[in-house]
């Protein structure tokens, strides 16, 4: 088999996964600016056959009990509330969460992706601080918000301060050469992502050209060679015509 | 929303079209393998060879990679035969074997001369040969029916194909086989078929030998012969024509007889008619087919096959009449040389036009 029937014939094969791959990557690079986690597809919802996996459907990131007994989960699709003997509803917090805690004055707070929320006496969440927050950490009647700008401290009242006196000592640990290593994996995964060249703000550009290239390379590449192919037959046919014979 | 537009557009519309374009692809890929197939032929490998005779070779071809063509029992294929001059002729030869997923061809030749005769010398284990897709329409032509195959000599080769066939089929109905050879050795699978006769009650063999005996008749068929009966005939021409002759004359009904010849000429007689071909008109002496005629004027186009089948030997009947000797039909026009006797005095178009 020849260099350029191999590349033919893996590019077809491979051609609709090559397609996926360029265009999910888009997709992913803009999902927050395009929503796609706000666009429910009922036909792919879990099911009761999927019960197993519910953990892992719901990608479950906390899980703490009310003063009233209810239980609240902190998942990648918001909180999720369940009164004593009830089913899980969504409660009113649409947000990708990764953590719950409670302040000493009893109100909650929820660190997301989006920010750190605090649910008021009337039920309702409002959002403190816009930084995508990782962890909380109950110390006393107050809580540590650690966000990937650096950490927070809520008073019992619910009031967020910035607290230096936390990120100081990293910054000071990191100038002394503690900084956490910067390993061949996370090298290739920045090459892989264009983090290392872009930068994390500017990531998409790369993924947005190569998965626009994979996508009009895909798509050109399968449409050229369904038409050589149809040709080459068209030939193939036409040689192949017997010659009229006996008046046929 | 405009997540689910975008999704569509970089996702949805692009594999939707790679699949149309894949499944229009490799359909167009599977016509175009198909007729190229039909054209240059399927390279296949000679797996093993056989010689039960001196004058007779057996050869097992197998494809690769994958299965070979599926064919219908009694069909041909045409192996192209380099010759030492530089020329390749194209032979016929049955298939002597079926499957419903053939793994190997299997043809029985007579060495002959020309193209067989290079055959014989050439096809060795593992040297490839160019073979067409199989082809033809001496099969099985109702196998509700009873049938009586008459195999002279190296004409079994088909009739092998057709019992393993009928063979497969438990419904199918009875078949006799006449297998008449001058020499023991010249009974090819004399044993197989002698095994399955006495094994299977819808297949009988009756093998003859006529080196010092008589010649098989007409009248040694018909005790076979049951009224819905289809008589199969594949046999040298002076065989073939008398029991041809023979069962026409005893009732056999035209289209209850099958016959193939893979030259389809005739006999050679005088049939006193002018051939003219460009600036040269002719009378030739017996022939038995125009392509003989036109041989002995000394303006005969190339033809390789002899079998009607490689259309190299086409000409343009003007003027006149020839008779198709498939069908017995009156043609005239585009004909192939070796498929047709003059019936009329003809005028040919000159080559080239």
């Amino acid at each position: 088999m020849s260099l350029r029937k191999l590349h033919t014939w893996v590019s077809v094969v491979l051609i609709v996964p090559f397609l996926i791959v360029g265009g999910t990557a888009i997709l992913i690079a803009h999902h927050g600016s395009l929503g796609t986690g706000r666009v429910h597809l009922p036909r792919f919802g879990a099911t009761a056959a999927d019960a197993q996996g519910l953990a892992h459907r719901y990608e479950l990131r906390a899980v703490a009990q009310d003063d009233d007994g209810a239980l609240l989960y902190a998942t990648k699709y918001g909180l999720m509330r369940a009164e004593p003997g009830g089913t899980a509803r969504s409660a009113d917090l649409r947000a990708d969460l990764r953590d719950l805690a409670r302040l000493g004055s009893g109100r909650w707070l929820a660190a997301a992706r989006e920010g750190l929320y605090l649910r008021g006496t009337d039920g309702t969440w409002r959002r403190l601080v816009q930084e995508d927050f990782k962890a909380l950490t109950v110390q006393g009647d107050q809580v540590l918000a650690s966000s990937e700008a650096g950490v927070w401290r809520i008073d019992a009242a619910g009031t967020p301060r910035r607290a230096p006196d936390f990120a100081a000592p990293l910054a000071a640990g990191m100038a002394a050469g503690e900084a956490p290593p910067y390993t061949l994996e996370k090298l290739v995964m920045d090459l892989h992502t264009g983090k290392a060249i872009f930068g994390a703000a500017r990531e998409w550009i790369w993924i947005d050209a190569l998965g626009g290239a994979m996508l009009i390379l895909g798509l050109s590449g399968i449409v050229v060679w369904r038409r050589a192919a149809a040709a080459r037959a068209r030939q193939a046919e036409a040689a192949a015509r017997p010659d009229p014979v006996c008046g046929a | 929303m405009t997540g689910a537009l975008v999704a569509w557009l970089v996702l949805a519309v692009p594999v939707g079209v790679a699949l149309w374009s894949l499944g229009a692809g490799l359909r167009a890929w599977a016509r175009g393998a198909a007729a190229r197939r039909a054209t240059t032929g399927l390279r296949l490998i000679v797996l093993w060879r056989d010689d039960p005779t001196p004058d007779l070779f057996r050869l097992w071809l197998i494809g690769w990679p994958g299965l070979l063509v599926r064919h219908a029992a009694g069909q041909h294929v045409m192996v192209s035969v380099p010759m030492p001059d530089g020329r390749v002729l194209r032979r016929a030869y049955s298939l002597a074997g079926w499957s419903r997923f053939p793994l190997c061809y299997t043809l029985a030749i007579r060495k002959g001369a020309a193209a067989s005769a290079a055959l014989h010398r050439l096809a060795r284990p593992l040297r490839r040969l160019t073979v067409s897709p199989p082809r033809g329409r001496f099969t099985d032509p109702d196998p509700r029916a009873p049938l009586v195959l008459l195999a002279g000599g190296i004409g079994i080769t088909p009739f092998r194909a057709l019992i393993a066939e009928r063979a497969a089929a438990p419904w199918a109905a009875p078949v006799v086989l006449h297998h008449s050879a001058r020499t023991a050795g010249e009974l090819l699978w004399r044993e197989s078929f002698a095994r399955l006769s006495a094994r299977a009650g819808g297949f009988r063999y009756r093998p003859r030998l006529t080196g010092d005996g008589p010649r098989l008749t007409a009248a040694d068929v018909l005790a076979d012969l049951a009224p819905q009966a289809h008589v199969m005939l594949c046999a040298g021409a002076g065989l073939t024509e008398d029991l041809r002759a023979g069962l026409l004359e005893a009732g056999l009904a035209p289209d209850r007889l099958h016959i193939e010849a893979f030259s389809l000429a005739l006999a050679a007689e005088d049939r006193g008619v002018l051939v003219t071909m460009g600036e040269k008109t002719f009378r030739p002496g017996p022939i038995g087919s125009l392509i003989e005629a036109l041989e002995q004027g000394g303006i005969a186009p190339d033809s390789a096959c002899r079998a009607g089948e490689c259309g190299l030997c086409a000409v343009t009947i003007l003027s006149g009449q020839a008779r198709d000797l498939r069908s017995g039909a009156l043609v005239s026009g585009r004909v192939r040389a070796c498929s047709v006797l003059p019936e009329t005095d003809l005028i040919l178009a000159a080559p080239g036009r």
